[in-house]
């Protein structure tokens, strides 16, 4: 008789992508874990990793940059936005949250997958689970 | 009954308006060397005895229960006037003119603005209000989108009055006026068939530049542009809003949703519209909707029953109900 099998899914293995200082601020470093191209992106509030492919048309997102953006604002004004950095798509130019991979303003439907990071002793850490929050 | 949010009229003679301006602006107006510039140059409103080569034919009886706005089409060449003092006369003794010569519960003149002046405008907007069905704005060098117009925007949300959008036929010719696709074109054929530019450059203005987040009741006709490009420019308001919504951050929805709330669009020229296998396919509900019957009478006037003919049974119908909306009209006075 054999034991039944627990309903949880296994943890994702966990993958060293880089130490922290070596990481370019406001960059976008590529990694491969799991045969799957990860972007990890550093910015002065933490860390994170998104998935390679833009919900639009499929374009390699971690080619693109890291930027803030225009928040909403009144007609006429502009209220530049960097506390919530986003990646812009190097094919046409859509943005998104970092943190949850959100397109900005709604302009597309989808989000960019983004994953689990932790910063453990200045070491960088990556699970390929979707990630509940910000950046470590 | 019939909706028709572009009937025109016409000002016959120069001294018509007379009744209508101070004695001594009359005497400025009748000196020969403004006559005689004025009658001369080849599209310039024609303030003079020779405003028409033909008399203007006399304004048909509306049937009952019609609504027209009766556009004075004369006023929207002061977009090419260099002399604004003198446009501002010329519009305010006009719009006198339309108001007491035509102006009725079933026939409502549309007020004709200054480009030059929105203060002006907007007092003017406030003192023909009670009887006006809507303001005209002659096209000039400032977008229909930039804060320049916001006392007349004021005025026409204070008043509950949509915004007419109508080229005058100087744009593209006349300094003040502005220029159409390209260049000066060299002929009038060639200004005429792109017109409907300056329609998509409005829309594009209005719904990036901030006036409908400033004014979000504004309503827009535009009138005399045809209607068939709307889902090209539609698309391609939306798709460039995605790419560069950063620089226009106060918009915050597609902005295609603001022509489909704000804005109304004319049928003339109807004929344009016959091929209607090669354009309806991409027209959505949504953007019928938003198309009211303009006859452009009498000049090269659609008739409500070629909008039938070419659009298919029932679009009338459809059409006075769009036409109602756009108004403001309550049921009950459109049907």
């Amino acid at each position: 008789m054999t034991a039944p099998v627990p309903n949880v899914a296994p943890t994702a293995p966990e993958h060293f992508v880089g130490l922290l200082d070596e990481l370019p601020l406001d960059g976008i470093h590529r990694v491969e874990l799991e045969g799957r191209e990860i972007g990890i992106i550093r910015t002065t509030g933490g860390v994170y990793a998104i998935g390679n492919r833009c919900p639009h048309q499929g374009a390699p997102i971690c080619f693109g940059k890291v930027t803030g953006t225009m928040a909403v604002s009144a007609a006429d004004e502009y209220v530049y936005a960097d506390d919530r950095p986003v990646v812009q798509c190097p094919w046409h130019a859509y943005e998104f949250l970092v943190d949850t991979g959100q397109s900005v303003g709604g302009v597309v439907r989808g989000r960019v997958p983004v994953f689990t990071v932790e910063v453990r002793d200045g070491r960088v850490y990556c699970r390929l689970t979707r990630a509940t929050g910000a950046g470590r | 009954m019939t909706v028709d949010v572009d009937r025109h009229v016409t000002v016959p003679r120069y001294e018509d308006l007379f009744g209508h301006m101070p004695h001594s602006w009359r005497k400025h107006f009748e000196r020969e060397e403004w006559l005689g510039s004025v009658t001369l140059a080849a599209d310039h409103v024609r303030v003079s005895d020779r405003f028409r080569h033909e008399p203007a034919p006399p304004l048909d009886a509306a049937a009952a229960g019609d609504v027209r706005l009766l556009l004075p089409h004369q006023g929207l060449s002061v977009n090419g006037w260099a002399d604004h003092v003198a446009a501002k006369t010329f519009l305010h003794a006009l719009n006198g003119y339309v108001a007491d010569t035509y102006g009725s519960a079933t026939d409502r003149p549309v007020v004709v603005v200054s480009p030059h002046d929105p203060a002006w405008s907007a007092q003017e907007i406030r003192e023909h209000a009670a009887d006006a069905g809507a303001v005209a704005i002659p096209l000039a060098a400032p977008m229909l989108g930039a804060p320049f117009w916001d006392p007349v925007y004021e005025a026409c949300v204070e008043t509950g009055l949509p915004v007419v959008v109508h080229f005058s036929g100087v744009e593209g010719r006349y300094l003040g006026a502005p220029a159409l696709s390209g260049g000066a074109h060299m002929s009038a054929l060639s200004r005429m068939t792109l017109m409907p530019h300056l329609a998509e450059s409005g829309i594009a203005s209005l719904t990036f530049e901030g006036a409908l987040v400033r004014h979000p009741q504004l309503r827009f006709l535009f009138t005399g542009f045809g209607f068939t490009w709307l889902p090209a420019l539609a698309w391609r308001l939306d798709r460039e809003w995605r790419t560069f919504r950063h620089d226009v951050p106060w918009v915050a929805e597609p902005p295609s949703t603001r022509v489909l709330s704000s804005m109304w669009f004319s049928t003339w020229p109807v004929a344009e519209a016959a091929d209607t296998a090669g354009w309806s396919r991409s027209f959505t509900s949504e953007l019928w909707e938003r198309i009211v019957f303009g006859s452009h009478a009498p000049h090269d006037g659609d008739e409500p029953a070629s909008v039938d003919a070419v659009l298919g049974a029932g679009t009338a119908d459809r059409l006075q109900r769009n036409g109602t909306a756009a108004l403001g009209l309550t049921a009950e006075v459109a049907s």
